[in-house]
């Protein structure tokens, strides 16, 4: 019975990630280059839910990830991180596989052996002193690897932002999680806390940065947020062709009704779009 | 707004149909402006690179001293350097997307302005320390469209932080600045989806006013420090 449980909850997950990645395909196929090619159709009921998020950090998180900050000593939420990046690591391994990077995959489990037993359980990150550098790898970009399309933007509640390609990667980041398998809630239930308020702490630069610097803050982190996932889905070298069309971001038209102190030009569904005004290109 | 022949890139040649019809079509199109001249490709990239290279040094030093300059020190410092660098009226332009053309002059002139203080004050607030960070070039190329991209990393403590990719295009005499893209994160294309947002809602006087308030939050003393 003891080993059964298991073996159950990974037959349940199986199945549930089979559905979702059944559902994914079709949708993904029917949402990429949907009418408009607007990337966030569901809109409405992402920004509801980024405002939740937004409300539930600022009330809750913020507070706890700040007291965390200042109780917690900088080299021991470095070993947290380490320690929690480490177990989860093998979900990076499985997507390495695949993909079909097996010499990435050889070089990951080097890793996760390295940091499992001399590194004290992943507290220290001994791999990345042997050249055994960190990847990031998730079910959303083998999916990327495999053809499915993006599909559209969405903000989960508790989660943040996301696409319908990557959802999966809620589950399989779960059961790839060594955590998943130590059977004992007691134990694991504590650290999955500490991993959350970890995650926020380590995260309170880059939220600072978007309070800061964002001048509409779902509309920045939608834009910062898809742009990073095809980085990464690139592994970290955007090819030159796409670094060139970043240069003409997408000229759409305006859509919706236009705001009171800026009325719409009347001809602004014929302006020059997609035509790059000039930088000067007299030769330097 | 002067268009040049090298430049003018209709969007469907960018993204989608790359044939000999696109191509002819954006040669058209360049004609039927009346742009004889021949585009400015370049021929080397190290001309672009020094700029890159001297803007980043310029960078560090202002980290090293980052807590004695304080923040005005810091914004005093880097204001050249991003002016020298950095093709701002350009950048501003393009984060306005359609809605430029229908500025005003005086409209225009404000904006670039506000534009101006807040990507120095950005730099002076997010480059407000120093912990052994190293920006290395680790390759240049040169572009379709002749402009330079420029590959950099920032790294500490013998990791990469930051890929930091810059784009840039003759300006006069000189090579500038004209898209930095961090982390695949293209700074041009992150502010003129929000700011294009902030219009198409509020109208541009709204994010004038939002673009302002920010300048004035990152140079309040807590922020400035």
């Amino acid at each position: 019975m003891a080993d059964g449980a298991p073996r159950k909850r990974v037959g349940w997950v199986r199945g549930q990630v089979l559905c979702l990645v059944a559902a994914l395909l079709l949708a993904g196929c029917a949402t990429t280059n949907g009418a408009g090619g607007g990337v966030d159709p569901w809109e409405p009921m992402n920004r509801r839910f980024a405002v939740f998020n937004r409300t539930a950090d600022r009330y809750v998180m913020a507070p706890v990830a700040h007291t965390y900050i200042k109780v917690m000593p900088r080299p021991l939420r470095s070993a947290f991180t380490h320690f929690f990046r480490n177990v989860a690591y093998p979900g990076v391994i499985v997507n390495d596989i695949l993909q079909g990077r097996l010499r990435q995959s050889a070089s990951d489990i080097g890793r996760f052996v390295v940091n499992s037993t001399v590194g004290m359980l992943g507290l220290f990150d001994i791999a990345r002193h042997v050249g055994l550098k960190a990847h990031k790898e998730d079910m959303g970009m083998t999916l990327a690897h495999w053809g499915v399309g993006q599909g559209p933007y969405l903000v989960l509640p508790f989660v943040g932002p996301d696409t319908l390609r990557n959802t999966p990667s809620l589950l399989v980041s779960v059961v790839t999680n060594m955590m998943y398998y130590t059977g004992s809630a007691t134990f694991t239930a504590p650290l999955a806390v500490l991993d959350v308020i970890n995650t926020r702490a380590n995260a309170n630069a880059s939220l600072r940065y978007v309070h800061e610097n964002a001048v509409d803050a779902y509309v920045f982190t939608r834009s910062a947020y898809l742009q990073h996932r095809n980085f990464l889905i690139h592994g970290g070298h955007l090819p030159l062709k796409t670094i060139e069309e970043m240069m003409l971001p997408p000229m759409t038209a305006p859509t919706g009704p236009p705001a009171p102190a800026q009325p719409v030009p009347p001809d602004h569904h014929h302006t020059k779009a997609g035509v790059r005004p000039s930088a000067s290109r007299s030769p330097p | 707004m002067r268009f040049a022949g090298s430049v003018i890139k209709t969007k469907a040649a960018v993204v989608g149909r790359r044939g000999v019809a696109s191509r002819i079509g954006v040669l058209v199109c360049a004609l039927g402006l009346g742009i004889g001249t021949a585009p400015a490709y370049a021929t080397s990239t190290q001309p672009a690179v020094a700029v890159v290279a001297h803007f980043q040094q310029t960078l560090i030093t202002v980290m090293k001293k980052a807590p004695e300059l304080g923040f005005k020190g810091r914004y005093r410092v880097l204001s050249p350097a991003v002016l020298a660098s950095h093709n701002l009226k350009f950048i501003a332009q393009i984060t306005m997307g359609p809605y430029w053309q229908h500025l005003s002059a005086a409209s225009k002139a404000a904006f670039v302005a506000v534009f101006t203080q807040l990507t120095v004050a950005t730099y002076a607030t997010q480059f407000d320390g120093y912990s052994g960070e190293v920006f290395k070039e680790t390759g240049a190329h040169v572009l379709a469209q002749g402009d330079v991209l420029v590959e950099t990393t920032l790294s500490a403590d013998g990791q990469t932080k930051a890929v930091l990719d810059y784009l840039l295009a003759p300006s006069g005499s000189q090579w500038k600045i004209i898209n930095i893209v961090a982390n695949g994160v293209s700074d041009l294309a992150l502010k003129r989806a929000q700011y294009t947002e902030v219009i198409r809602n509020k109208g541009f006087p709204a994010l004038l006013a939002t673009l302002k308030k920010k300048v004035a939050q990152l140079s309040r003393p807590s922020k400035a420090s």
